[in-house]
Formats: structure tokens, C-alpha cells, sequence
């Protein structure tokens, strides 16, 4: 049963589009630099390398869901803690998306100027750039900021290649349950220090999702405002005259 | 009459969470939970110095025995007491309660106790870990990842404080734990195919880029520099010291196991430049440093480089070099944080104009600063310099120029300490720091004692070295 489901994920992700996916999704977590984006995608790429590593590998379905199971928690804890402590991430805004982009381009380039053609040892080439992707994504969102949080989910998305080193070359040593159990007490650390971060000053507003027809609905509350004081203050405006207004009757 | 044969290694693990619940559970009483865990960790570790691994039985009343030997294996991971791992037990008890008996001057961090004894649990454990499903020491850098994220609750101690060292801790161990697992498969393989060097060359390259990542040198070094002006002084020494005792432990099992890491590979030559820029950015870093617990972790990454440095052509002769320098550190680091931690529990801080004058005020504990980091730097007349001077000759003896570099970075960690010196012995400025109070002094002169007494005599570690070499020669 829990085989069946990964070989499904599995049929979805290993191939050439899937693959492409993931790496776009790991890609998109360090440029979007959302932390709800980053958790989800980090879910998704796990999902999408255990299923991998079952459809094509025979990983026994039980370590895939497995892993699963500790991403899913660890995720939930980082979840948590940043729903409880919102206040601080503002202030840890890696630059601007661009610089970002200009970064992973940078990292991009590198890499396929120092490309070796190393394939790791069982794994095809597109896995091993997956992988490596994967793990240069993970760096460079690691890198770009202290916020616990985004550590937190950095050190996950590292781990994507550590359980398929595992779990691949290395079956029956134990070490895929390890590094489960490691993922789980590094979220927890990371947990921690995002409740204990120093809550952010209100220096930078955040800017919401449709903000110019929230500005439009401003400008129009703001000309409809204007338009009523215009009323008020010229009686003759509205129609009416000395007799029917008490005070403009006074001042005459 | 034997009636029962109990095994030590779960006694030993129930012992070590037993004391960490109950330093939890009484945590209010945080002072005297602290030095009672100090003295139950020297006990503990002295107890375990006197096994004789010729009668490995304890025979206690009632015909029940206690076997040291016995080994713990669960999902297929052996642990064992062994006389090649033995040492390492020791020293982290040591360690672990000298961190305690400081904490027993700071009231502001009541959980540090509980967390220390869990720390040092998982510490002794990857210690005594012999064998395992796969080669043992592919699982120590995963267990390292895990300890360091248990150190960084011990490092933030429930301050809402920047999260950047403690987070930076867990880059070294998470960035070897891919070479470890890659280096793993290409060792099972050579058995299959012996006359393929390239698998012995792939696998050392990977191991010791590994472990070089584990050791944390320049530029993976900033997570102590920055902890240590926010985080108390025995985290700080604990959390620092626990893990460079297991990662020297690592190297020398790995060294041991697999030789062709440094025969087959350009492992010394990575040693070499890693360990002299380590030195050089501890020397010039200190400096510049503001902060006086910045300007100890610097002096403490100078010392370290040292011994990076050292470890680039293993032997006998060096390993024994090592193990004078990590043992000459332990106390330096002991003695500058008597001190620091006093004055960051007076003070508030570390930054050094909040330190001005503070030596009029506390002479015992800033003394103890001064003499602590001078013995990590290697000055004359310190604790350090007897380990800094065989160093120095023994580089020299190979190539003059590391020696004159390693002596620069120490003169410029130097002069990270005259300043240091000139501004808490200068015009006191906060006439609102009260005395040092009298035990406070007490602790810092013994420190002081300790240190000089390793200082004018370190023929006085010799035993305890050739001791600790059966694990790492």
C-alpha cells in the first residue's frame, strides 16, 4: 500500500518534467524567501525524492514514509514557531529578489562552468544534479540569512540528499532513521531559537498580496471623504439657503 | 556466589539521565544542583579513570558484579567501554564538571545543569560507539549534527538573543555527514576490488575533506566568536570543548582505520593552509575584538589552528603534541572563563567600555581573564606556553615560516590582551560594580593556582598525556 503510493508520486516525479520540477521548486524557496512557500516547498521536494528513490531504486516504502513522517513533523514544529513568533521575520529579509536571483544565477554558472560529469555511485547524472541542486539551494538559503526559520528549512532541504545517499548506498545501516531523528532535533533547535529571536521593530511594513486595489479602494474612500466636506462647508452646493441654515442665517 | 552480572554501560546511562532529570526537577535550587553535578561528573569520571580493563568486574556487596566490558548493542550499533575510548569518557566528565562548578556562579541560567548532563550523555555515547552496521565513524557526524543542535539550547540558555552562532554550529557536522555516507560506500567497496587505488583515494579525499569540515576552521569557525558575546561562559566552554574532544577522537580513529586518508591524499597539505589561516584569523580578529568574550573565543581559535597545524603529519610524536596543547587549552579556557563569567554576572556585559576599570573592582577574576587567554595565545609564564613552545620548535624543525607565522597571529591575539589589560585596569568609570565577592575570588585564585602551577611545572600532565594517548596514538 505505502509502496503503491510512493510508485505513484514516483511515476510523477521521475521524469525529465519531474525532475525539472523539483528543481524549479527548490529553486523558487530561495528566490520567492516566503516561509510558508519555503515549508510547503521543502514538503514537496522530499515527497518528490523519496518517490523518486522508490519507484527508481526499490527503497522499501516503510524508510520513504519514513522520511515522510520526520519532514512532516519537522516542518510542523518550524510551522509552529514561525506562526508564533510572525513578528520577527520581517526583519531578516535576505535582499531583494533580484540580488537573489542574481545569486542562484551566479551559483548556476558556477556550477556548470566546474561540472565534472561525477555521477554519485548508483545514482543517473540527472539525479546526482538534482541532488546537488538541491543541496547548493539548501547553502545558499542557509547562507543568506540568520533567521532561524529559514535555517530551519534550509537544513531540511540538505537532508534530501542525505537520505537518498542513505537509503541508496547505504541500506540496512540504520542511518536513514538517523538522519530522521536529526531532522527532528535540528527543527526543534530551530524551533527554539525562533521563539527566543528578539521580537522585530516596525521599520518595515509588509506589503500585501494585492496592495494597488487596496491603495484604489484608499484614493476612492478618500475623494468620496473630500467631496462630503466640500458639501458641508458650500450650503449652496447641496441647495440650501438662509432660512432653512441656522448658522448661516446667524452670520448674516 | 555471583547472583547477577549487571552490564555497566546502562548503568552508566541511567545514571548520567537520572542526574539530568533531577538537575531539571530542582532546577530552582540551580547553585547547589550545579555543584553537586560538578562533584557526581569528577566522581564519575575519576571512578571510570581507575578501571583496570586486566579485572574488568566490579564486585559489589551481595555477590552482585558490575562488568565494564560488557557492550550495549541496540539496532545493530555496539557500544563499548574500551581502553582506546576510555580517556575520552574521562575528559568529557572532566570537562562537563568544570563547566558545572563555573555555572555555580551564574544564577540567570537554571537549566544549564540538566542540559549540560545531557550533552555530556550523548558525548561519552559516540564516544563508546565501536561498531555498527556500516563502519562505526560514518554515524559520528549525523550523531555530531544532533549534539550540536542539543548545544544550542545550551548555548542560548533562554535569552532572546541574535541566533546567528549557535545556528552556525550546525553548518560543520551537517556539511561532513554527506562526505561520511559517500566516503562509507567507496570503503565497501575495495575489499571487492583491492587493486583499485582510486577507491582508496576517492574515499580518503572524501573522509578528510570530512573531516576537515568537522574541525571548523576558518571560514567555518564564527559560531563561537559570535555565541560568546551572548551566551554565559561555561556554555561557551562546555559546548566548545565537548566537541573538539570528539572530533580530535574521530581523527584518530579514522587516522587509525584508514590510513590511506593522509597517505593518499593531499590531507596534510589541507591541514597545513586551513590550520595556519585558522591561527592567523584568531590572531588578527582578536585585535580588533570589542567584546571580551569575542576576544577569548579569537584567542581560542588562534590555539586551535595550533593544533590543526600540528595534526598535519600524524604520528606518535604528534598526537602526544596534540593531546599537550588540548589539555593546556582545557585549563587556559577553565581559567579565562572563572573569570569572564564572574564579570559578565557583575557587569552585564562583555563589550569592553563596560569593562573600564573593572580590574579595580575584581583583580582576582580579571586575572584571571588575562592569565587564561594569555595561556591560550602562548605567552611566556601561562599555562600554554610550555605546548606552544614544543609546537613551534617541532613546525620549525620541518619549515621555519609556519612557526614565524603561528608566532605573529599569537602576538597579534597579544595584542588583543594589552588592551584588554589597559581598559580594565584603567579610570573606572561605573562606580556602581560592587567587589568581587569573596568565594568569587576564591574560585578565581584557585584558577589562577592551577594555571601557574601547570605553567612553572607541565611535567605535572605527563602522566595523565601518556594516559589519554592509549586512545589517540
Amino acid at each position: 500500500m505505502i509502496e503503491a503510493i510512493f510508485t505513484a508520486f514516483g511515476g510523477l516525479f521521475a521524469s525529465g518534467l519531474g525532475v525539472l520540477l523539483l528543481a524549479a521548486i527548490a529553486g523558487a524557496i530561495f528566490i520567492l524567501w516566503d516561509w510558508r512557500i519555503a515549508l510547503a516547498g521543502a514538503f514537496l521536494l522530499h515527497l518528490g525524492s523519496s518517490s523518486v528513490l522508490v519507484a527508481i531504486h526499490h527503497v522499501p516504502g516503510l524508510l520513504a514514509a519514513g522520511q515522510m513522517m520526520a519532514i512532516t513533523l519537522s516542518l510542523a514544529i518550524l510551522a509552529v514557531s514561525g506562526i508564533l513568533q510572525s513578528s520577527s521575520l520581517t526583519t531578516r529579509q535576505a535582499a531583494n529578489w533580484p540580488l537573489r536571483l542574481m545569486a542562484l544565477l551566479f551559483i548556476t554558472g558556477a556550477w556548470w562552468f566546474l561540472d565534472t560529469g561525477y555521477a554519485l555511485p548508483l545514482f543517473s547524472k540527472m539525479e546526482t544534479d538534482l541532488l546537488v541542486w538541491t543541496a547548493l539551494c539548501g547553502l545558499a538559503l542557509w547562507s543568506f540569512s540568520s533567521s532561524p526559520l529559514m535555517a530551519g528549512v534550509a537544513v531540511l532541504i540538505w537532508s534530501t540528499p542525505l537520505y537518498a545517499l542513505a537509503s541508496v548506498l547505504l541500506p540496512g545501516s540504520g542511518l536513514t532513521a538517523m538522519i530522521g531523528i536529526a531532522d527532528l532535533i535540528l527543527a526543534l533547535a530551530c524551533g527554539y531559537l525562533i521563539l527566543l529571536e528578539p521580537a522585530a521593530r516596525a521599520t518595515i511594513a509588509r506589503r500585501p498580496a494585492l496592495q494597488w486595489m487596496v491603495q484604489a479602494a484608499e484614493y476612492v474612500r478618500r475623494q468620496l471623504r473630500q467631496v462630503a466636506a466640500t458639501e458641508q462647508t458650500d450650503p449652496s452646493s447641496r441647495g440650501g439657503n438662509v432660512a432653512t441654515d441656522p448658522l448661516r442665517e446667524k452670520a448674516v | 556466589m555471583n547472583l547477577f552480572t549487571l552490564p555497566f554501560l546502562p548503568i552508566l546511562l541511567v545514571i548520567l539521565l537520572l542526574m539530568a532529570g533531577a538537575s531539571f526537577l530542582l532546577r530552582a535550587w540551580s547553585n547547589w544542583v550545579a555543584i553537586g553535578g560538578a562533584a557526581a561528573a569528577a566522581l564519575l569520571g575519576l571512578g571510570i579513570w581507575q578501571v583496570d580493563f586486566s579485572l574488568p568486574m566490579w564486585i559489589m556487596p551481595a555477590g552482585w558484579n558490575i562488568d565494564l566490558t560488557a557492550a550495549l548493542t541496540r539496532y545493530g550499533y555496539t557500544f563499548q567501554l574500551q581502553q582506546d575510548n576510555m580517556p575520552v569518557v574521562v575528559l568529557s566528565l572532566l570537562i562537563t564538571a568544570c563547566a558545572l562548578l563555573l555555572a555555580a556562579n551564574s544564577p540567570r541560567y537554571s537549566t544549564f545543569p540538566a542540559l549540560a548532563w545531557l550533552l555530556v550523555t550523548g558525548y561519552i555515547f559516540v564516544a563508546l560507539l565501536t561498531s555498527g552496521p556500516k563502519t562505526p565513524v560514518v554515524a559520528v557526524p549525523l550523531a555530531l549534527a544532533i549534539l550540536a543542535a542539543g548545544g544550542i539550547f545550551v548555548l542560548q540558555g533562554n535569552v532572546a538573543a541574535d541566533a546567528a552562532g549557535p545556528l552556525r554550529m550546525l553548518l560543520p557536522p551537517l556539511l561532513a555527514a554527506p562526505l561520511f555516507l559517500l566516503a562509507a560506500w567507496y570503503i565497501d567497496q575495495i575489499p571487492l576490488n583491492p587493486q583499485d587505488l582510486a577507491l582508496t583515494r576517492i574515499a580518503g579525499t572524501l573522509m578528510g575533506l570530512g573531516l576537515l569540515a568537522l574541525m571548523a576552521p576558518f571560514p567555518l569557525h564564527s559560531s563561537l566568536p559570535v555565541a560568546a558575546e551572548t551566551a554565559t561562559a561555561p556554555a561557551i566552554l562546555l559546548v566548545s570543548l565537548l566537541r573538539q574532544l570528539a572530533v580530535l577522537h574521530l581523527i584518530a580513529q579514522v587516522l587509525f582505520a584508514y590510513p590511506f586518508v593522509y597517505q593518499q591524499t593531499d590531507w596534510p597539505v589541507w591541514l597545513s593552509w586551513l590550520g595556519l589561516l585558522t591561527t592567523i584569523w584568531g590572531g588578527i580578529a582578536s585585535i580588533g575584538a570589542l567584546n571580551a568574550g569575542r576576544l577569548w573565543a579569537y584567542a581560542a581559535l588562534s590555539d586551535w589552528g595550533l593544533i590543526i597545524v600540528v595534526l598535519a603529519a600524524p604520528g606518535l610524536r604528534s598526537w602526544t603534541l596534540v593531546l599537550f596543547l588540548f589539555t593546556l587549552r582545557v585549563i587556559s579556557m577553565a581559567t579565562s572563563a572563572v573569570g569572564i563569567n564572574a564579570l559578565q554576572t557583575t557587569v552585564g556585559s562583555l563589550d569592553l567600555q563596560r569593562l573600564r576599570g573593572v580590574g579595580s573592582r575584581m583583580p582576582w577574576n580579571s586575572a584571571a581573564v588575562l592569565l587564561g587567554g594569555l595561556g591560550l595565545v602562548g605567552f611566556p609564564l601561562s599555562a600554554g606556553f610550555a605546548a606552544h613552545w614544543a609546537a613551534l620548535l617541532t613546525l620549525a624543525e620541518i619549515d621555519w615560516r609556519p612557526a614565524a607565522i603561528v608566532l605573529i597571529a599569537s602576538a597579534g591575539a597579544f595584542v588583543g590582551y594589552v588592551r584588554l589589560a589597559r581598559m580594565m585596569f584603567g579610570y573606572l568609570e561605573n562606580r556602581r560594580i560592587p567587589r568581587e565577592r569573596t568565594l568569587s575570588a576564591a574560585v578565581a585564585l584557585t584558577a589562577l593556582a592551577v594555571t601557574i602551577a601547570v605553567a612553572i611545572a607541565p611535567q605535572l600532565l605527563s602522566d595523565t598525556i601518556s594516559w589519554a594517548l592509549t586512545a589517540f596514538g
